[in-house]
C-alpha cells in the first residue's frame, strides 16, 4: 500500500485498506463486525481452520456488503498470505499460534493488528518484535484500553506526578476457569466436525481432540494459553506500565504463588498472586483476588481505574494544572478509536498507540509469573538481555518445542 | 530395558533394580534395623504402584498421578524435583509403558533433568538421545532436547539425520536449528539435496537460516531446488546473514556483503527492507547513509523501513535530514519525515512554512501542521 494521507469522510474505493482476518472465533467475529461497518477499509479475505467459523464470517460479509461481497475464504492462513491482494491482517487466534502467523505476515510485508497477549512465550514475543522491526511493519496490539479516555486520563495523572513517587501498583485480574463454549463436560471424540484439528494444533504438542480444548476454552491448557493471568496481562499490566513510563523495560525479580487446576483437561493456574519487582523498589502485584483494574499507590495517595470507573483517594488527584496538562494530552494524542489509530499508522507509517514492544514487555511479566508458578521458585530476570539469571532449568521454560513442520525463526 | 542406575543413590534406582531382579527385596546387608527395612520396603512398593499407574496412562483418562508428578517437578525442594525426574526415567525405561505415558514423560524431562550437576554424566539426556531414532517418540525426544546443555546431543542428532526416515528428519533438523549447530550445516545441506521431500527441504532451508553463518549462506545460495522454494530461501538467506554478523569475523564479513547484495538485488521487497534495517542496526557508522538511501529510493521502494532506521539515528544525523537534503525528496518521503520529526523547535519555522504553503501536497501540509501542534502542545 503506497504512503497516503488519511482522507476525511468517505474514502474512494481504490484508497480503502484491504483487510484480511485470520481467526474467526468469538473475538475474530467481533473484529469482523466492526470492520465491516467502516468505509475506509474493505474486508477481502478470511482464514480459519473451522469450516463453521468461515461460513458464519462469510454470511456476515454478505449481509454487510451485499451479494458482491467477494470475500475469499481459506482454511490455511498460508494460502491467504500467498494469494496476495491484502494490505493488513487482523490476527485473533489462540496464543500458541500468535508468533508463527505474525512473523509470516511480517515477512510477507503485511501490517498487523494482533491480539493480546503478544505471544505464548517470551522468546516468541521477542521474535515477533524483531520481525516487525526488521520488515518495517506497522503493529497495533488489540489492547483497546489504550484508546479508552478513562485509562488515558489515569495514566496522564500518574505520569504527570499527581501521586508523587509511585511505590507500588496493584493489578486485579480474574481467576478460575470459565466454560466459554459449554463443551467442557463433553467426551473425548475423534470427530472434530469440520475443524482441521491438526492445523488448529499447529506447533503445539499433540493432545487428543476434545471439544472442551478448542474455541475459547483453549485458554485453560498451558499448551495453548495461560489462563486468566495471560488473558488479562496484556491489558491491565500494559496500562500499569504505560502510566509509569516503564512499557519499554522489565522487572528484576518475579515471585508467584497459586493453585493449579486439577482437572481432566486443564492445567493453568486458577488462583495466583504474582509480585514483580522493578528498579527503584517499585513493586507490581497481579492477583486473582483483587478487584479487576489497576491501582497505583504513591506518596500522595492512590488512583484506581477499571472499565467505566476512575477513582482516587482524594479528588484533587484527578485534576491537573496547566503545567502538567501535557501529560494527560500525551496519553490521548492517538485519539479514542483504536481501529482508526491503527489505520492512520498504516497510511502514515507512524507508530500506533499500542506498539509491539510495549505488548511484549507487558506479556513478559505474565510469562515470568507463569514461570515462577511452574518452576516453584522466584525468577531473577535481566530485562536488557531478556535472560533468566543463574537458573538454567527455569531458562529452559522460556520457549517451547514445536511440532513439525513448524519452526520458530528468530 | 534398564540402564545402569547403580551410581544414582535414589529410591527409584533401587526399585528399578528390584524390578529387574538385580537386587534381593531386603536390605539386610547394610545392617539396618528391621523397622527401617520394613519402612523402605513399604516406600518402594508405594513407589512401584505410582510408577505402574503412571505407566498405564492414556490421554483422556484421569490425570491424578500425572498431576501429582507434575507438582513434584514444580516443588521448590530440589530433592522433590530429582524424585520427579527419577519417576519420569522409570516410566520411560520400564516395560509395559503406554505410548501416551511415554509422551508425557518426554515432555516432563524437557523441564527437569538438571538435578545432576554434571550434564555430561549419566542423566536423562542420555535416555532422550537414545529415543531420537524411535519413530514413536523421536519428535518428543527432539523437543525435549532442544534447550538442554550437553555435548552429547548435537553429535547424536547429526549422526541420526541421514539414517532415519523422512518424517523424523524434520524434527531432527528443527532441533539442530534451534540449537544453532554450525557443524550440522553440511549434513543438513546434503540431506536436503539428496531427498525429494517437500517437508524436509522446507525445514532444511528454514533451519539453515536459523543456524546462520557463512557456511549456511553458501549452502542456501547454492540450493537450486525450484521456484516453489525460492521465497523461503530468500528469507533464510536474510536470517543466515543476520546471524552471521554475530559470529566470527569471516562470518561477519560474509553477512555484511550478503545483506548489501540483498538490499540491491533481492526480488522480494520485504527482504530488501529487512536487509537494509539489519545493516543499519549492525553498522553504526552507516546508519545515516542508509536512512538517506531509504528516503531517496526510487518510487519509495524502501520508504517503509525509514521509521525503524530513523529511530536508530543520532540527534545530529536526524537534524541533517531536515536541511537541504529534505528539499530534494519526493512528496511521500517528505511527508514521512515530517511525521517523524521529533519535537524540536530548531526546524519550527520550516514546519510552519510547510503547513501553510498552498503549492504543497495537502498530505504534506497536514503532516507539517500536526508536527507544529505536537511541539506547541
Amino acid at each position: 500500500m503506497p504512503l497516503a494521507s488519511w482522507a476525511q469522510g468517505e474514502t474512494a474505493a481504490n484508497e480503502r485498506i484491504q483487510v484480511a482476518l485470520i481467526g474467526l472465533g468469538s473475538r475474530g467475529r467481533t473484529h469482523l463486525k466492526a470492520l465491516l461497518e467502516r468505509t475506509d477499509v474493505r474486508v477481502v479475505a478470511i482464514a480459519d481452520v473451522d469450516e463453521a467459523h468461515r461460513r458464519t464470517a462469510l454470511q456476515l460479509g454478505e449481509a454487510a456488503y451485499g451479494d458482491t461481497s467477494g470475500i475469499k475464504d481459506y482454511e490455511d492462513f498460508r494460502e491467504l498470505i500467498a494469494a496476495g491482494g491484502v494490505d493488513v491482517v487482523v490476527i485473533a487466534v489462540p496464543n500458541h499460534w500468535h508468533a508463527l502467523i505474525a512473523i509470516a505476515c511480517a515477512e510477507a510485508g503485511l501490517d498487523i493488528y494482533g491480539e493480546t497477549p503478544l505471544a505464548h512465550t517470551i522468546v516468541e514475543g521477542r521474535a515477533i518484535c524483531r520481525a516487525v522491526k526488521r520488515y518495517g511493519r506497522v503493529w497495533q496490539t488489540g489492547n483497546h484500553l489504550r484508546s479508552d479516555p478513562l485509562f488515558q486520563r489515569a495514566c496522564g495523572y500518574v505520569a504527570g506526578g499527581n501521586l508523587g513517587v509511585v511505590g507500588s501498583v496493584e493489578i486485579g485480574a480474574y481467576g478460575g476457569i470459565v466454560d466459554l463454549t459449554g463443551a467442557m463436560k463433553e467426551r473425548f471424540t475423534e470427530d472434530a466436525l469440520g475443524l482441521n484439528y491438526d492445523l488448529w494444533l499447529g506447533p503445539a504438542p499433540w493432545v487428543p481432540y476434545h471439544p472442551g480444548l478448542v474455541h475459547g476454552n483453549w485458554r485453560w491448557h498451558q499448551a495453548f494459553g495461560g489462563g486468566q493471568l495471560m488473558s488479562w496481562i496484556g491489558h491491565y499490566a500494559d496500562i500499569a506500565l504505560w502510566g509509569l513510563g516503564l512499557d519499554q523495560g522489565g522487572p528484576l525479580k518475579v515471585e508467584a504463588s497459586g493453585e493449579f487446576a486439577n482437572h481432566l483437561l486443564y492445567n493453568v493456574p486458577v488462583k495466583y498472586d504474582v509480585e514483580a519487582h522493578f528498579y527503584n523498589n517499585l513493586k507490581m502485584q497481579i492477583s486473582s483476588s483483587l478487584a479487576p483494574g489497576i491501582r497505583w499507590h504513591g506518596d500522595n495517595g492512590w488512583i484506581y481505574v477499571t472499565e467505566g470507573q476512575l477513582l482516587a483517594s482524594s479528588p484533587d488527584l484527578l485534576e491537573v494544572d496547566d503545567e502538567d496538562a501535557w501529560a494527560v494530552r500525551r496519553y490521548s494524542a492517538h485519539g479514542h478509536d483504536h481501529w482508526q489509530d491503527f489505520f492512520n499508522g498504516v497510511r502514515t507509517r507512524l507508530p500506533t498507540s499500542a506498539p509491539c514492544e510495549s505488548a511484549h514487555r507487558a506479556a513478559t511479566i505474565g510469562h515470568l509469573g507463569m514461570l515462577a508458578l511452574n518452576a516453584g521458585r522466584a525468577i531473577a530476570w535481566k530485562p536488557e538481555s531478556e535472560t533468566v539469571f543463574e537458573d538454567p532449568n527455569a531458562a529452559e521454560r522460556l520457549e517451547l518445542g514445536y511440532r513439525k513442520p513448524w519452526l520458530l525463526t528468530d | 530395558m534398564v540402564r545402569n542406575y547403580s551410581k544414582r543413590n535414589s529410591w527409584v534406582a533401587t526399585v528399578l533394580a528390584m524390578a529387574a531382579g538385580l537386587m534381593p527385596p531386603a536390605w539386610s546387608q547394610d545392617g539396618t534395623t528391621v523397622q527401617d527395612e520394613a519402612q523402605r520396603a513399604r516406600e518402594s512398593q508405594r513407589l512401584m504402584r505410582e510408577i505402574e499407574m503412571l505407566q498405564r496412562y492414556q490421554f483422556g483418562s484421569h490425570r491424578g498421578y500425572w498431576n501429582a508428578l507434575e507438582a513434584k517437578l514444580r516443588d521448590t525442594k530440589r530433592r522433590s524435583r530429582e524424585l520427579g525426574e527419577d519417576a519420569l526415567v522409570a516410566v520411560l525405561t520400564m516395560t509395559g509403558t503406554s505410548l501416551d505415558a511415554s509422551i508425557l514423560a518426554c515432555r516432563g524431562l524437557r523441564l527437569v533433568g538438571r538435578s545432576n550437576p554434571d550434564p555430561d554424566s549419566f542423566s536423562s539426556v542420555e535416555l532422550l538421545v537414545s529415543l531420537i531414532r524411535d519413530p514413536r517418540l523421536s519428535a518428543e525426544a527432539c523437543m525435549a532436547l532442544q534447550q538442554k546443555e550437553s555435548s552429547k546431543i548435537n553429535p547424536a542428532l547429526r549422526a541420526a539425520l541421514p539414517l532415519v526416515e523422512n518424517a523424523l528428519k524434520e524434527d531432527i533438523i528443527a532441533t539442530l536449528a534451534r540449537r544453532r549447530d554450525q557443524e550440522a550445516v553440511p549434513v543438513i545441506e546434503s540431506v536436503a539435496k539428496g531427498i525429494d521431500d517437500v517437508g524436509v527441504r522446507f525445514m532444511a532451508i528454514r533451519g539453515l537460516g536459523q543456524i546462520g553463518g557463512e557456511k549456511a549462506i553458501e549452502a542456501l545460495v547454492g540450493f537450486r531446488l525450484g521456484d516453489s522454494y525460492a521465497n523461503a530461501r530468500e528469507h533464510a538467506v536474510l536470517s543466515a546473514a543476520v546471524r552471521a554478523l554475530k559470529l566470527s569475523s569471516n562470518d561477519e564479513k560474509t553477512g555484511r556483503s550478503t545483506l548489501r547484495r540483498l538490499v540491491q538485488n533481492s526480488p522480494l521487497k520485504p527482504v530488501r527492507l529487512g536487509a537494509l534495517y539489519e545493516l543499519a542496526q549492525h553498522d553504526v557508522d552507516q546508519r545515516a547513509a542508509l536512512c538517506r538511501q531509504a528516503l531517496s529510493s526510487g518510487k519509495g521502494d524502501l520508504l517503509e523501513i525509514v521509521p525503524q532506521v530513523f529511530a536508530l539515528l543520532k540527534t545530529e544525523d536526524i537534524r541533517a535530514l531536515y536541511g537541504s537534503f529534505f528539499d530534494g525528496l519526493s512528496v511521500e518521503a517528505q511527508t514521512l519525515l515530517v511525521g517523524l520529526w521529533p519535537p524540536d523547535d530548531r526546524e519550527l519555522d520550516k514546519m510552519r512554512a510547510l503547513s501553510v504553503n498552498p503549492e504543497l501536497d495537502p498530505a504534506l501540509r497536514r503532516a507539517a501542521q500536526r508536527a507544529v501542534d505536537r511541539l506547541e502542545n
